[in-house]
């Protein structure tokens, strides 16, 4: 079985490897394209994708382009790898495939950053709803949304 | 020694030119190493690098670690009982991180300095303050894939 995790920059790709060491099957990865240090961390069996939006602000115009752009990305590595489960920790590189996986009958799981505790991400609080699973690192926003599931924190 | 760590996604130049006005006056005497990611300040009163491969080294180390609010940082380090100081990235977005900065603060488990101005007497306080060990439940991704995969 294969399992396709969506990393990011920083802390979720930290949390995105931390998860995938703890995962029996096999592993694949989403990554993006700017980040060296993403890259040097998974080494193996991963995509490089230009993200929407870099860090830094430029114009909405690029911007769009590359949201269509990852669209057909993604669509692409989701029929090539054709993972049972994506699993994505928060980054901006997650809409796209997790909309996409509705349609080819892939699971969804979506981690919530712990930095979270109250209030979900503008990407988080887009996908509650829409995902297989959605799971938050504290009980408390658990408490608030009714399909928002509390299994502990990745540590 | 004092490790200052400003995380892999942004950087905080702001803390480490403070940083590096408050030895050079010699308010802070404490050793002090600095990780700065891709910042364009460049201390001149300590050792720095721009990034750091075995990070778990430097915070094991330190005697006190002074970081910005990234949530991997802060958990990292309160899930072991270390000293930590935060203070906040200005240029992070929509600065969500308190919430998490605020209940580990409620819970004696970091030091929250607000303002940079205080850093020195936040960098005292941290010296004879109890830090309590924050110890999550963890999240076993194994069985959750069972479970999804039955739903």
């Amino acid at each position: 079985m294969r399992v396709l995790f969506i990393l990011g920059s920083g802390g979720h790709t930290t949390r995105g490897l931390l998860l995938s060491k703890q995962n029996k099957e096999d592993s694949y990865f989403i990554i993006p394209w700017e980040s060296k240090t993403t890259k040097a961390k998974v080494r193996e069996k991963y995509f490089s994708v230009i993200s929407p939006r870099f860090r830094a602000k430029d114009n909405r115009i690029m911007s769009g382009i590359r949201t269509i752009f990852l669209f057909l990305h993604s669509l692409i590595i989701l029929f090539v790898v054709r993972p049972k489960i994506i699993i994505s920790t928060g980054s901006g590189l997650t809409i796209p495939s997790f909309l996409i996986a509705g349609l080819l009958r892939i699971k969804t799981l979506y981690v919530e950053s712990p930095s979270r505790i109250y209030r979900p991400s503008i990407a988080g609080s887009f996908l509650i709803g829409k995902v297989d699973m959605w799971l938050s690192s504290w009980s408390e926003l658990a408490n608030i949304y009714e399909k928002v599931e509390y299994r502990g924190m990745i540590v | 020694m004092i490790f200052i760590t400003v995380g892999t996604s942004l950087p905080h130049d702001e803390l480490i030119r403070h940083m590096d006005e408050l030895v050079k006056k010699g308010r802070i005497k404490d050793k002090i190493i600095a990780q700065i990611g891709d910042g364009k300040y460049i201390p001149k009163n300590f050792r720095y690098a721009r990034f750091i491969k075995n990070m778990e080294d430097g915070y094991n180390r330190a005697d006190i670690i002074v970081s910005n609010c990234g949530a991997g940082t802060i958990l990292e380090n309160v899930t072991k009982g270390r000293r930590l100081i935060v203070i906040q990235n200005p240029d992070v977005t929509g600065g969500h991180e308190w919430e998490l900065v605020k209940k580990m603060e409620d819970g004696g488990h970091l030091i929250w300095c607000k303002n940079i101005d205080e850093l020195a007497d936040c960098i005292d306080v941290a010296k004879d303050t109890l830090f309590n060990m924050f110890i999550p439940e963890r999240l076993d991704i194994v069985l959750t894939i069972k479970e999804l995969i039955s739903r």
